[in-house]
């Protein structure tokens, strides 16, 4: 794990609503995991006093993509820094996703929970990437998927302005009632609680495995504050320690739901 | 060529090599921070609170960010006593800072045989009493709150040990100083001041509270000139070490309670932020006596001066 601090080289908006933010850092660049995240620090003010957790959305040699979306004060921050301005970067923190050798992967993402999603995507094999957004308006465009893996990227919109109509677990659930989808399938799960709580009803229901990357609200990222939780068959355990990514069957579904 | 100052500091006879520790709570029980910091170079290493037993801590959400802060609302969660002893201290024993645990209950009895069995750890140095966790829906906040029987629990652990004992103190304690003064008499041979401050904070489109025990403990920035002036208000009516804590990020922030008169102090929420927070305390202090060819930290601890530049008259002493 390393604190550095990082020149922002490109910070461009994706959509209405998404932007990227990319950095140099080689040691970062090289350790970093799908699923790992990093705890950015967006100003040397004392208000907003604490980092901000963002997951790795991709790394191109050794630059580090964010893929993030404004909703706060530190998140406009970050959408008003520019080439040459300057960042400190804690990580690679926490835990990756399992790569999977023997089932196909389907991905499962909603709004900027693609981000982690897509970094898995880079690098392993997956059947589908199943994302589910707003509306067309915040949608991560399917140019930003690997060459040649376009049509695997699948939308669903909650107005139905691009994609199918509704919620991506309802396209999700056409994939596990596959007859062998116990065998068949592993799931990558990342985006808000509802949908994480309906995913893990379903993967129950059908009995699939798979893993969550939860998105507590941090305040450390190192273990040392308690302030992340998770609530988990083995109790509460810090989710930017022994998480974010955790197996579906390991979560309490309860907990789910607040996020 | 300057000489390096003598950063160490002695409490009642036992020597800190130098005056920066950590807030409990705020650096974890073990490695958490070992990417981050050497501890070898810390003056002391202070662990997050232990109970008896363990502690599940409270229901999520349990932080918030606040302007300049954060509530926190832990609830103490902690493995307990017994894993403490097995897992923690023999992590911790390795390096070559003195070990200070925290320790925190709802009654005299059971901080005493904590006492009894932390006593006998050759690796701890002190014992810190958590009297004022603003956290703990069970007794832990109202024990507190009476003078009387702080003295009581103070006294208690006195006889049970001849380690250090630091007593912990919040503004949150409605009589605060008669608190620290039955402390002292009672035998503590610090104050650890202050821990957090309640408050709250409110989620205007849900109506709800942000964290789920509706009042957290304040920290950061924010409560630092609260810190302050409790460190202000302790050193010139009694003679007692102080650790100073609250909102400390930078060497600065350091300068201003050890010029005040605390012996010690530590980086707690700063430390979330800056993993690094309390090394480059330490050696941001060790350039500012460098750089004014101040030979020791003693010698510049408690020199306030009135605001007219006079020597403060105080009753704190250097040891
Ligand atoms: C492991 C992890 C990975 C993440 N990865 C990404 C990512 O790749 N891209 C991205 O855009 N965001 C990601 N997030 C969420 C991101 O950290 C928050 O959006 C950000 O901290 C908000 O900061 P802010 O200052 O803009 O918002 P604030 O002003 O602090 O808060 C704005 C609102 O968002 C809520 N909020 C803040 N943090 C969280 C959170 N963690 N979960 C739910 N609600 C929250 C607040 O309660 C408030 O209502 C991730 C979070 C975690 C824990
Ligand atoms: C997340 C968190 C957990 C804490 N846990 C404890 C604890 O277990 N025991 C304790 O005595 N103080 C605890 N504290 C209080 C700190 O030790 C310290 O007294 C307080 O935060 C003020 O210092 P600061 O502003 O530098 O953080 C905690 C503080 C925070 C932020
Ligand atoms: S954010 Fe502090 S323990 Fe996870």
């Amino acid at each position: 794990m390393y604190d550095v601090e990082v020149t922002v080289k490109e910070n461009k908006r994706v959509s209405e609503v998404l932007w990227i933010l990319s950095f140099r850092s080689p040691a970062i660049a090289k350790k970093a995991l799908p699923g790992q995240f990093l705890q950015l620090q967006v100003t040397q003010a004392t208000d907003p006093f604490l980092r901000r957790p963002f997951s790795v959305y991709k790394i191109k040699r050794d630059i580090i993509e964010i893929l993030y979306e404004p909703v706060g004060i530190g998140t406009r921050i970050l959408a008003g820094t520019k080439p040459g301005d300057l960042l400190k970067a804690l990580g690679p923190l926490g835990t990756g996703f399992t790569p999977q050798k023997k089932k196909k992967v389907l991905m499962v993402g909603g709004g900027v929970g693609a981000a982690p999603l897509v970094f898995m995507a880079e690098r392993y094999p997956y059947e589908k990437m199943l994302l589910g957004f707003r509306g067309k308006h915040a949608v991560l465009p399917k140019s930003e998927a690997k060459a040649g893996e376009r049509s695997k990227w699948v939308y669903a919109t909650n107005d139905g302005s691009l994609g199918k109509k509704g919620f991506i677990t309802q396209l999700l659930e056409e994939f596990l009632k596959e007859p062998d989808a116990k065998q068949k399938y592993f799931l990558y799960v990342c985006g808000p609680g509802p949908m994480l709580y309906e995913t893990a009803r379903l993967a129950g229901e059908y009995q699939v495995d798979g893993e969550i990357s939860l998105e507590e609200r941090m305040g450390c990222g190192m273990g040392a504050c308690l302030g992340c939780v998770a609530e988990t068959k083995r109790g509460y355990l810090a989710s930017c320690r022994y998480g974010p990514v955790f197996r579906i069957q390991d979560l309490m579904p309860e907990g789910l739901q607040c996020h | 060529m300057s000489l390096k100052p003598d950063l160490s500091v002695t409490i009642r006879g036992i020597t800190f090599k130098n005056p920066v520790t950590v807030a409990s709570g705020t650096f974890g029980n073990t490695d958490e921070f070992e990417p981050y910091v050497n501890f070898s170079r810390l003056g002391a290493f202070v662990t997050k609170t232990i109970t008896l037993r363990p502690r599940v801590g409270n229901p999520m959400p349990r932080i918030v960010e606040t302007p300049s802060g954060m509530l926190n609302a832990i609830g103490l969660e902690n493995k307990g006593l017994e894993d403490y002893v097995e897992n923690k201290i023999p992590y911790l024993a390795k390096f070559n800072t003195r070990l200070i645990t925290s320790i925190a209950s709802s009654n005299t009895q059971e901080f005493l045989d904590m006492v009894k069995v932390l006593d006998r750890q050759a690796a701890i140095s002190a014992i810190e009493l958590n009297l004022s966790c603003p956290n703990i829906r069970d007794q832990g906040i109202r024990f507190a709150q009476h003078a009387q029987e702080v003295g009581d629990i103070v006294k208690a652990v006195r006889g049970a040990t001849a380690k250090l004992i630091f007593t912990k103190l919040s503004p949150e304690m409605a009589n605060f100083m008669d608190i620290a003064e039955i402390s002292v008499k009672s035998g503590t041979d610090a104050l650890s001041v202050i821990n957090t401050i309640k408050g709250m904070s409110v989620d205007i489109h849900r109506r709800v509270p942000r964290i789920s025990n509706v009042t957290g403990g304040l920290s950061g920035p924010a409560i630092r000139p609260i810190a302050l002036r409790y460190v202000y208000e302790v050193k010139r009516n009694l003679d007692i070490p102080v650790i100073g804590m609250g909102g400390i990020s930078t060497w600065q922030d350091a300068m201003e309670f050890i010029i005040t008169g605390a012996h010690m102090v530590a980086t707690g929420t700063s430390n979330f932020v800056n993993p690094r927070a309390s090394l480059d305390v330490l050696e941001g202090i060790e350039r500012y006596l460098t750089e004014k060819k101040i030979e020791s930290i003693q010698s510049i601890r408690g020199t306030l001066k009135d605001a007219y530049g006079k020597k403060e008259k105080s009753s704190c002493s250097p040891s």
